[in-house]
């Protein structure tokens, strides 16, 4: 594997670590260039995204590999949950901005989202962490504002609604 | 509290993409319902004069770096990060005072549409898990906003994000908060959650722009405004 690929999405297809990058395991962690960049999450999910995008152009399973790897994370743990809605968030964004390189199943990803946050609940509620030592507490805070600002208004599919 | 928001389109900047148009138009809704914008502070950003790069040196170029040797540096930034030493033990009182007297007239920092969406709007408070968030004095802001004239990449530069990060948020927008009195700025010490690989000591950036970290900022506080870009 060349050097310049370490760490990338391409790396991660190749070694079947697409759920290690997108959570920022170890070398595929992402870290905002500016302090004032505001992403809080253990990994800069929209360098990440990059990543993805540029590797579609090249690799037509790109797509497959980014649904499939949600998808795992949304059957890992809270924390992987957690993070499974916050690229949700940012896909949903891309694609109401025109911006998404990729055809995903949003929707059908968000209601798997919204089957596996009312089984993590709990957890939710509490202080996550993850392997590469971010710590993420009032998580569900996030979920609700994510819930409330883009998913409902946007997409009319309400992730907490097992909840309410 | 929800309040009346006016979040004004920049009178020079047609919308060209119609994605990035309907982000925005979700964005004011958004904010109609979330959040605090002053128009007066948007009118005022959008008629900054222009200062043309090269000509008028914007302060951030020529504001002093901090008094501390390459060893010093190299000695900090050795220090595994959550042990880092706390800057009043390597920076004079002085130096302190004299830079965190920069951001008396308030503090600000940029960020990407889509962050602000993700990480400001839908919360109550601004900043991260260990009570920090990293901001710049406001007259930078400032001089830095004439400068680009609306050229998203000049905000780039000037502030360490990559190239094309902006237009990839489908624009930035900028936050300030003027009463900063309560809100315990200080000079980061490189252990905060959103100290990145490219941190330095002694308050600047590694584009030179003075930088300080606060508490938490409660959203109420905040002053909103957009920047679609060209």
């Amino acid at each position: 594997m060349a050097a310049e690929n370490a760490g990338s999405f391409r790396d991660a297809l190749t070694r079947d670590e697409v759920v290690p990058f997108l959570r920022g395991d170890g070398a595929y962690r992402k870290v905002p260039t500016s302090d004032f960049a505001g992403e809080d999450a253990p990994t800069d999910t929209w360098q990440a995204l990059r990543d993805v995008y540029s590797a579609a152009e090249e690799t037509p399973e790109t797509e497959k590999a980014l649904s499939d790897g949600i998808t795992n994370l949304l059957g890992g743990t809270a924390g992987d949950v957690y993070l499974a809605v916050l690229y949700l968030t940012r896909l949903a964004l891309a694609e109401q901005g025109n911006r998404l390189p990729l055809k995903l199943p949003l929707r059908e990803l968000l209601s798997a989202a919204r089957e596996k946050i009312n089984k993590q609940w709990e957890a939710l509620s509490g202080e996550l962490v993850f392997p590469n030592g971010f710590v993420k507490k009032r998580a569900l805070e996030d979920l609700q504002g994510w819930n409330e600002a883009v998913f409902l208004p946007l997409y009319k599919v309400d992730i907490l609604r097992n909840k309410k | 509290m929800v309040k009346r928001t006016d979040l004004k389109e920049k009178s020079d900047r047609p919308k060209k993409r119609r994605g990035a148009a309907g982000i925005w138009l979700l964005l004011a809704a958004l904010l109609f319902l979330f959040g605090t914008v002053n128009p007066a502070f948007a009118e005022n950003a959008a008629s900054d004069s222009a200062v043309v790069a090269g000509e008028t040196a914007p302060a951030w170029k020529w504001l002093g770096k901090a008094p501390l040797t390459a060893e010093q540096v190299q000695a900090i930034l050795a220090t595994p990060k959550g042990e880092r030493p706390d800057p009043s033990t390597y920076l004079d009182k002085k130096y302190i005072e004299r830079h965190l007297k920069e951001f008396r007239q308030g503090a600000s920092f940029i960020m990407g549409l889509d962050n602000y969406v993700m990480f400001v709007l839908t919360r109550k408070f601004i900043g991260r898990e260990d009570n920090t968030c990293f901001v710049m004095p406001k007259t930078v802001c400032d001089d830095i906003a004439k400068a680009a004239n609306g050229n998203l990449a000049v905000y780039e530069q000037a502030l360490g994000f990559e190239p094309g990060y902006f237009q990839g948020h489908s624009g930035l927008v900028r936050i300030d908060v003027l009463d900063v009195a309560d809100l315990h700025i200080r000079i980061p010490s490189g252990n905060e959650a959103g100290a990145n690989a490219w941190w330095l000591p002694g308050g600047y950036t590694s584009g030179g722009v003075p930088e300080a970290i606060s508490d938490l900022i409660p959203k109420s506080r905040i002053l909103v405004t957009r920047l679609q870009g060209e």
